[in-house]
């Protein structure tokens, strides 16, 4: 619990990657698109973190960065591929946010520690801490940028590319605010990570 | 604790792995992903297969059809001849990017899907829900026909009809070209 306790805190891909994602985020994120980039993330570092976790013994000095980036880079395409396949939906929610996901240089660098350092069982735990942690901070900026922008919450099908599962219209048209939409939502979203940084910082009772 | 492999041999061994793993997933998921493919030319042309039909490869447009905003076409023949053609369209409504296919077989409309657009909602949004059903089934040909289908739809959106017709013109110049008539 240790593990998932420090990973759902400060270890998850928002707050290692700082403001630049959150410009990204800003102008592609909504409530669908942050739970499909939720379970990319969480499939990408589960199983590229479980199989470099039993190769491990076959590390050397000059041959583990080379696996670590064959591994996390087959397991991306692997996941693409399947997705292209069979999740047409889930794979246009994310968009080019799921290379992005799949091959950032904090997974990279945090697969690696953990690989090196966790029991299996610790990992395990680290990758669900990761994954609320991040999940918890995209889930309301998506929330919010349907909701006020929007003024639905909606869910697409992730096995169609143009079904919804289901729409709820919560605002009338003339109260929808567009300024959470598109660019012009990276103000929300820095006002999101901000509370959510002081947070943290206020439960740990010491600077994140 | 066993001895690790030497260096080269795991590097090899982990790649050919990977390689092997890939190439099985592509051929599990490439016919699945071109079957989808097919399926949307399926439903822009309102068949029910392709069966007796020869598909053409997804060509990019040049020239004046590129100029008015179509990038894509493909053909599709029976017997020999050409009997439908699908478009896409990248265009300009009151905002850029307003983007959009049309099948049409045997010179009717037969149907048009809006892929992406940044119209204003109340104005062209609004307008982009209803033009689909106003045209379809309409010939490419009666020019005043889809006009009017277009207008009766788009009242306050001007701009993005004028987008549509637009290309509609390049592509009725084009299909009559093609099918030779």
């Amino acid at each position: 619990m240790k593990a998932f306790k420090q990973a759902f805190q400060q270890q998850h891909l928002i707050l290692s990657l700082g403001l630049g994602l959150f410009i990204l985020l800003a102008g592609s994120v909504s409530f669908t698109s942050a739970w499909m980039m939720t379970i990319a993330l969480f499939l990408n570092l589960f199983f590229t973190t479980s199989i470099l976790y039993f190769l491990r013994k076959q590390f050397q000095q000059d041959n583990k960065w080379i696996l670590i980036m064959i591994v996390m880079a087959s397991v991306a395409t692997l996941m693409q591929m399947f997705a292209d396949a069979y999740l047409p939906g889930w794979v246009q929610g994310i968009g080019y946010l799921l290379p992005f996901i799949a091959i950032s240089g904090f997974v990279l660098a945090r697969v690696e520690t953990v690989v090196m350092t966790d029991t299996y069982s610790d990992i395990v735990w680290n990758t669900f801490g990761s994954v609320v942690g991040f999940a918890m901070l995209v889930l309301p900026i998506g929330l919010t940028a349907d909701l006020l922008g929007l003024g639905v919450i909606q869910f697409a099908n992730p096995f169609s590319t143009s079904m919804l599962i289901w729409r709820v219209e919560i605002l009338p048209e003339a109260y929808r605010l567009p300024i959470f939409q598109g660019s012009h939502g990276a103000i929300g979203i820095l006002l999101l990570a901000s509370l959510w940084i002081a947070f943290v910082q206020q439960w740990r009772g010491s600077p994140s | 604790m066993a001895k690790p492999l030497p260096s080269f041999m795991t590097v090899g061994l982990t790649a050919l792995t990977a390689f092997s793993v890939l190439f099985g997933a592509q051929i599990l998921t490439q016919p699945i992903i071109e079957n989808r493919l097919n399926q949307v030319y399926l439903d822009l042309l309102d068949l029910n297969t392709f069966t007796g039909y020869t598909l053409g490869e997804v060509e990019n447009t040049t020239g004046e059809l590129f100029d008015a905003g179509v990038q894509r076409y493909r053909t599709f023949g029976l017997a020999d001849e050409i009997v439908a053609v699908t478009y896409e369209v990248i265009t300009n409504g009151y905002a850029s990017g307003l983007t959009y296919q049309i099948g049409i077989r045997e010179g009717i409309i037969r149907k048009l899907v809006v892929v992406a657009h940044a119209e204003t909602v109340g104005f062209g949004a609004d307008a982009l829900l209803h033009i689909p059903d106003a045209i379809e089934g309409i010939s490419l040909t009666d020019t005043n026909a889809w006009t009017a289908a277009l207008v009766s739809v788009s009242t306050g959106a001007t701009f993005t009809r004028r987008g549509i017709i637009n290309t509609l013109t390049a592509i009725q110049d084009d299909y009559a070209l093609r099918i030779g008539g």
